[in-house]
């Protein structure tokens, strides 16, 4: 008997330690993301709407969304058991960047190619919501 | 005295119980997640055939077409999460089904 309650008592301790490998549910990330998918369909949006395609009428907006998507990308830099995000994140930077950097680069973009922009980036951001709404 | 076959009953009633309620929660979280991936798939490739039909380059055709590799790690990413977010629901409730069964067979002082 006393060997059942020690093996119980120590089965007791083992187990009150709790598995962790994803981050906690985060409001204030989650409502980062969905920031970010609303402004970069709003800016391509506008941009295709528009007459005014050049680079320089959008750069303050393009810049606005990078800010926010480099905070995305530093939260999840130090959030723990985070690897996961970080990755999506760091994809959804590299290409933000990319894509700002082909329309800075050839001034203006047509709108077949910043509608492909837009789906694109839309493709990027989806599953980093995906996954902070899974977490628990 | 501890009536083992009891205990194990009442056990594996209750972690089946927990585990069809994680399986019922989270399922319909991975059927969502593929349904709009698969509708941003189509929304992408309409967006690049479209571009190409209006006199779009075939070389930014050529990089898109790169990138949905890319696309397709994010998404597995966030299947991942999803998998490993299901396998810590089980093997807590486990835990804690195991920790409450544990305790009360225990007298109380021994009772983490």
């Amino acid at each position: 008997m006393k060997k059942l309650l020690f093996l119980l008592t120590i089965s007791t301790v083992l187990f009150s330690c709790k598995v962790t490998w994803v981050p906690a549910k985060s409001a204030p990330q989650i409502v980062n993301v969905l920031d970010i998918q609303t402004s970069t369909t709003s800016l391509y949006d506008a941009i295709i709407a528009s007459s005014d395609r050049r680079y320089v009428t959008y750069q303050s907006d393009y810049a606005t969304i990078g800010r926010k998507i480099d905070t995305l990308v530093s939260v999840n830099l130090v959030r723990p058991h985070g690897a996961n995000i970080l990755q999506q994140s760091l994809l959804l930077q590299t290409y933000f960047y990319k894509y700002e950097g082909d329309h800075k680069a050839r001034g203006i973009l047509s709108v077949g190619d910043l509608r492909v922009y837009r789906d694109y980036l839309k493709s990027f951001i989806k599953p980093i919501l995906i996954s902070e709404l899974s977490l628990k | 005295m501890i009536n083992i076959p009891d205990l194990v009953q009442k056990l594996l009633a209750q972690t089946k119980s927990a585990l069809l309620e994680i399986v019922t929660t989270d399922t319909p979280l991975v059927i969502d997640a593929v349904d709009s991936y698969i509708s941003n798939a189509e929304t992408r490739m309409s967006s690049l055939l479209q571009n190409l039909s209006e006199g779009g380059d075939v070389k930014f055709l050529l990089d898109r077409l790169r990138e949905e590799k890319d696309i397709l790690r994010t998404e597995v990413l966030s299947f991942i999460v999803i998998g490993k977010g299901v396998a810590q629901n089980v093997i807590n409730s486990v835990q804690d089904i195991l920790l409450q069964a544990i305790a009360s067979v225990l007298p109380p002082n021994n009772v983490a």
